[in-house]
């Protein structure tokens, strides 16, 4: 052939053309050669390219169990590492008969491609073993891998192993895997840096009662992992993921370039269409919308996805209808949510509330009579005007609280060593764990652990709130709104070592605040001591009570990340009680992000380093608004993702 | 569009002259769509020979062009059931369509073509593939033949 090539490259033309003609002399071949084949129509002599696109086309099964064996030529093809470089092995539907070793098929095709394999489709019989042959053979070159219906077959660990030894990956399909956790989407969008094409569709068995239970159930954790860790992407479809409006914002922030978005049925995503229809308008060519019902025409797997099918059986007018009084009700208790952003701030109460009790009780013990002088004393320090900056406002309080110490040490020499009974705390701690315990079964359990329940204990019962049972969700809001309203002016100033002030009132009548009692919340370690852990006493930390951390771990993964407290990682610590002066709330979060601005800044804008300010509760609110104020700082648009992940 | 409607002359391996639309075929062939943009084709004097389509499966390529190009507008399921029809030729036609469609670089009718010829093999015995595609010299060695009947006999 090649001798043919070189013939007719050089040959004089006797009648050279009129145009350029021969782009492929070897596809284009000469007049009488085709005359003699015509009489015969050999399919033999059909060109190789097309013989392969042919065999590309029945896929790989196919053509190894019969065509090789049709005849010599084919053979010949097929045993050529430059067939394989491509291998298709989709099943489609189901296999006429199961007797083919697929697997070990499959190996072979992955033998004789030599490593030249760029693109490979296998369907479930795809093993561990063979994903390490994979890797192992040919990852170096491998540009697109297809896991179809691999359900629970194949660990995500093998698949990260995969992934880093494919580090040209451009597209990656895990349709139907459901072994894939978030983290080992992160860990494969760090291995590939260049995919450019995920697809990763669900379609779990679903019916009538399932869809009403699943809509209730989002779950975002695969969004934040693919905005996270695959910036590249170009193309992503999602069919029948459980993302809702947080989890497509994340992926249109984290995936600047997307061209093309399949989001259909995920029926979580429906209710703020239109916002979703503003956000991708002009940025992505082809958006598949999660409308209910939407065609599945051209989606490989199957025509009718199980809702569809559900639809079917069930009456589809029936589900519709159910379908929107859900989307309304959704859409009713988000509206609720964003209006009063109370539930999040009464779960944190519920805590407090817990932690109060604990404080208290210590307190009583601890310091017995001077709480009333500490009190005094604390009036006449906290009302003077400390509005000019927040550092000067947290060094104030860091000496204030120096003297404070000071003073305790002079007066009470207790104080440094511990008393010896710890007995109050511990049947708060006690009341903590085992929330839903009567007071008997608390003093069976103390006796048990050898300690007698105390005077203290049994004067304030009704003090102790209990843990809200399953129903309390309404329960618990008007507790607290009674305990909330207990707050007065003769109140009695309680201090959890250097956590928040708390203004509480032993009266029990109510009260509105007063205006001259300052609410102060401890700016001490960067101001992340607030936010830490909500009762920072050497106990908590002594038992691990993890019930009382907020952000402590996330704290310690960010300093182990190399953030640096105070440079890099600031906090923010809320009450909700300052919500009635949200001005000067305001003025401090302002000067606690233009501190962090300004001292990444000055590192030299190296984009590894952002400066993170956690911020506590209700306060995501006041960074977005501060944030829609000062949204041309780019700093700020970083932090955002991180101040609100609460 | 007042202008009268641009024709070019194709040339069958039988020197029979086809009068075409020149917008159908610059839509569907890769390879006229490069001559008429780079020049190389004059339309008062020259014809474009195509020396490896006879006239009949010329005649069949033009029609799909031309079906193609004016009735893109159709229902999808028409246009599958014309493609089935033009397409229900004997395999002999189905070589030379396929040729044809090769030569001139038509991408559509060439998806078409392989289509049909996957559906010919798929799911076939050996020797029913032999027969379809006329193979008649396998070029195996009978012991060959033999082993590969002994070993895998539901192939064939």
């Amino acid at each position: 052939m090649e001798a043919e090539f070189q013939r007719r490259l050089f040959a004089p033309e006797s009648s050279p053309p009129s145009f350029s003609w021969y782009t492929n002399p070897l596809l284009r071949r000469p007049h009488q050669e085709r005359q003699e084949q015509r009489s015969s129509r050999n399919w033999l002599h059909l060109p190789v390219e097309l013989i392969l696109i042919i065999f590309e086309k029945l896929g790989a099964i196919e053509v190894l169990t019969s065509v090789q064996r049709v005849c010599m030529l084919w053979r010949t093809i097929c045993k050529d590492p430059y067939t394989w470089r491509v291998i298709n092995m989709r099943v489609v539907g189901f296999p006429k008969f199961m007797d083919y070793q697929l697997s070990s098929l499959c190996r072979r095709t992955i033998e004789r491609s030599c490593g030249l394999l760029v693109d490979i489709s296998i369907d479930y019989f795809a093993t561990e073993d063979l994903l390490n042959d994979i890797a192992n053979f040919c990852g170096s070159r491998l540009r697109r891998l297809r896991l179809n219906r691999c359900y629970y077959r194949i660990s995500p660990k093998v698949l990260c192993d995969l992934a880093k030894k494919c580090p040209w990956l451009k597209e990656l399909d895990i349709t139907h895997c459901y072994c894939i956790t978030p983290s080992f989407l992160e860990s494969f969008g760090q291995a590939c840096p260049l995919l450019k094409t995920f697809k990763f569709n669900y379609d779990r068995p679903l019916d009538h009662y399932y869809i009403s239970s699943r809509l209730r159930r989002t779950n975002n954790e695969y969004a934040y992992a693919i905005a996270r860790s695959m910036p590249q992407l170009r193309r992503l479809q999602l069919l029948g993921s459980t993302l809702d409006y947080d989890g497509l914002h994340a992926i249109l922030n984290g995936c600047p370039h997307l061209e093309s978005l399949d989001l259909r049925h995920c029926i979580n995503c429906d209710t703020k269409r239109e916002i979703i229809i503003e956000m991708v308008q002009g940025r992505i060519m082809n958006f598949r919308l999660s409308i209910l019902g939407a065609s599945t025409i051209d989606y490989e797997f199957c025509s009718l996805l199980p809702y569809e099918e559900a639809m079917r059986d069930w009456g589809f007018n029936a589900l519709v209808e159910e379908w929107h009084m859900f989307q309304a009700r959704i859409k009713n208790e988000k509206i609720s949510k964003l209006a009063l952003v109370k539930y999040e701030d009464e779960e944190v109460w519920e805590d407090i509330d817990m932690i109060w009790v604990t404080v208290k009780n210590k307190r009583r013990h601890r310091f017995g009579t001077s709480i009333g002088e500490e009190k005094r004393k604390r009036k006449t320090l906290e009302e003077k005007p400390s509005a000019d900056s927040a550092i000067e406002a947290s060094e104030k309080k860091r000496k204030y609280h120096e003297s404070i110490e000071e003073e305790k040490q002079d007066s009470h020499p207790l104080c440094e060593v511990r008393p010896p009974q710890l007995s109050p705390p511990e049947e708060s701690l006690l009341r903590l764990r085992f929330p839903h315990c009567t007071q008997d079964e608390i003093t069976r359990r103390l006796r048990r652990l050898g300690k007698e329940p105390t005077a203290s204990f049994t004067r304030l019962p009704t003090a102790l709130p209990t843990r809200p049972s399953l129903s309390g969700r309404f329960a618990l809001s008007r507790r607290m709104k009674a305990f909330l309203a207990r707050i007065s002016r003769d109140s009695l100033l309680m201090e959890t070592q250097h956590r928040n002030i708390i203004v509480f009132n032993f009266s029990g009548y109510t009260e509105t605040l007063d205006q001259k009692s300052d609410i102060v919340v401890l700016e001490d370690d960067h101001g992340l001591y607030a936010i830490d852990i909500l009762d920072p006493s050497l106990l908590t930390k002594c038992i691990h009570l993890t019930e009382v951390y907020h952000f402590h771990d996330m704290i310690d993964m960010l300093v182990g990340c190399g953030y640096k407290k105070g440079t890099t990682l600031l906090g923010y610590g809320y009450d909700f009680r300052q919500s009635n002066r949200i001005d000067k709330l305001m003025d401090g979060l302002k000067a606690k992000l233009l501190l962090g601005s300004s001292i990444t800044n000055k590192s030299q804008n190296s984009s590894a380093t952002s400066c993170s300010p956690l911020s506590r509760g209700s306060a995501r609110l006041c960074l977005e608004v501060l944030l829609a104020v000062l949204l041309e700082d780019s700093y700020l648009q970083r932090s955002l993702c991180k101040g609100v992940d609460d | 569009m007042g202008s009268p409607v641009k024709k070019i002359m194709l040339c069958s391996s039988e020197k029979e002259i086809f009068s075409v639309e020149e917008q159908v075929m610059v839509q569907h062939s890769v390879i006229i769509n490069n001559m008429i943009e780079d020049g190389s084709y004059n339309h008062e004097e020259s014809k474009i020979p195509l020396d490896c389509v006879d006239s009949k499966t010329l005649k069949k390529v033009i029609d799909y062009c031309t079906h193609h190009t004016h009735h893109h507008n159709d229902n999808q399921e028409d246009l599958e059931a014309w493609d089935a029809q033009f397409l229900n030729v004997d395999s002999n036609g189905l070589y030379d369509l396929l040729m044809a469609a090769n030569y001139l670089e038509i991408r559509n009718l060439l998806d078409l073509i392989y289509g049909t010829i996957k559906n010919m093999i798929k799911g076939k015995k050996i020797d029913e593939i032999r027969r379809i595609f006329n193979i008649k010299d396998h070029g195996f060695t009978p012991e060959e033949e033999e082993q590969n009947r002994k070993e895998y006999p539901h192939f064939y």
